[in-house]
């Protein structure tokens, strides 16, 4: 039964509660080029083999996961301020890209995506 | 927001992941096994970001545990009402079946206590208990995701609920510019709830009925009838003219 003494408030506001999303959304820039587009997407610690990435009309979805493989037994946090987890980052372009040609390359801690429209 | 209530000394050696806790990305319905930290008088939904106390011995406990995963995950499962932790921990049978699967984002240990930034992904339903001590641990679940029955009565009920956040706003003032962003310009109405659910300080039986809501229809339905009830009791309080806009 709920308190009848309880106070309506939206006290845990002040505690930085906030709306997300179910999965990590990383950073990215687009770039437009000369014959298409460039996307860079902040994921440094990821394991390339694990990207998916999908072209659906105009739609770019990118999914994998940062694991934290450092952590070794004996290991004791102190601190951590790096995401580790499953991350999607779905960007939207303003024309269709499905029909675009698709190129990656993962450096420097970016996946750096090259669509070359027809 | 405060989990399992008081601030005992923690002062445990490091836990390390028993062979088997889950290393990667769990399916929704392949059951895996996860640490479980206990909440009291709060529930942790999908889809939004808390910030959690940790101090009791095997609270922390299961917290390191999750540090040791690849993704640090954790699941999050609330004390029923009825009970009330003492010393003791909460042992399964104190605890809903449903809980919500949540990563770590940031974490800090400040003397004993470890402070941690956790984000709810899916929810999660308990098949089995693995273990008590050092941490609670338990066979669990993805659940389904909340999908919407009739997209127009969705809509319609959550329009009616930033209608009545709107209302609620102008009687408490001081409630930050970014909070009514969140709130107003919510576009997906079971992330809307889900928020609603986390800030409104409903009690726990009505969170935990929310979080066990299979479907947006009646996700958005119990939150709009929880809102309107705390609407009114507002109301009957804050004498006329002494609202805000």
């Amino acid at each position: 039964m709920p308190n009848p003494n309880r106070e309506f408030s939206l006290l845990t506001v002040a505690h930085r509660v906030r709306p997300s999303g179910r999965l990590w959304n990383p950073a990215a820039d687009v770039y437009r080029t000369a014959d298409g587009w460039l996307v860079k997407v902040d994921v440094a610690g990821i394991c390339a083999d694990e990207l998916e990435i999908d072209l659906d009309q105009a739609n770019l979805r990118v999914r994998g996961c940062r694991r934290d493989t450092v952590y070794k037994e004996g290991f004791s946090y102190q601190q951590m301020e790096i995401t580790y987890s499953r991350f999607e980052k779905t960007i939207q372009f303003p024309c269709p890209i499905e029909e675009a040609s698709l190129e990656h390359d993962y450096r420097d801690g970016f996946l750096i995506i090259s669509l070359r429209c027809k | 927001m405060a989990e399992d209530a008081d601030k005992t000394k923690a002062g445990m050696e490091t836990e390390t992941a028993p062979a088997g806790i889950v290393n990667s990305a769990p399916k929704p319905g392949e059951p895996f096994e996860i640490a479980v930290l206990a909440l009291q008088n709060t529930t942790l939904f999908p889809e939004t970001v808390v910030p959690l106390s940790v101090g009791r011995t095997r609270s922390v406990a299961a917290v390191e545990a999750a540090l040791s995963t690849e993704e640090k995950l954790l699941g999050c499962i609330t004390v029923r009402p009825e009970i009330t932790l003492g010393p003791q921990d909460a042992r399964p049978a104190d605890l809903y079946e449903v809980g919500t699967l949540a990563m770590i984002k940031r974490m800090e240990r400040i003397g004993e206590t470890v402070h941690i930034i956790a984000q709810g992904s899916d929810r999660i339903k308990v098949i089995s208990w693995k273990q008590e001590e050092p941490y609670l641990r338990a066979v669990v679940q993805i659940l389904p995701s909340v999908q919407t029955k009739d997209t127009e009565e969705v809509e319609a009920t959550k329009r009616n609920v930033q209608s009545m956040v709107q209302q609620a706003l102008a009687l408490l003032p001081g409630i930050p510019p970014e909070v009514r962003v969140a709130i107003l310009g919510s576009v997906e109405p079971v992330r809307l709830a889900y928020f609603l659910g986390s800030i409104l300080n409903l009690g726990v039986e009505q969170e935990q009925k929310m979080l066990e809501a299979n479907s947006a229809d009646e996700l958005l339905r119990l939150a709009h009838g929880y809102l309107a009830r705390e609407l009114e009791e507002t109301r009957k309080k804050i004498p006329r003219g002494m609202s805000t806009s």
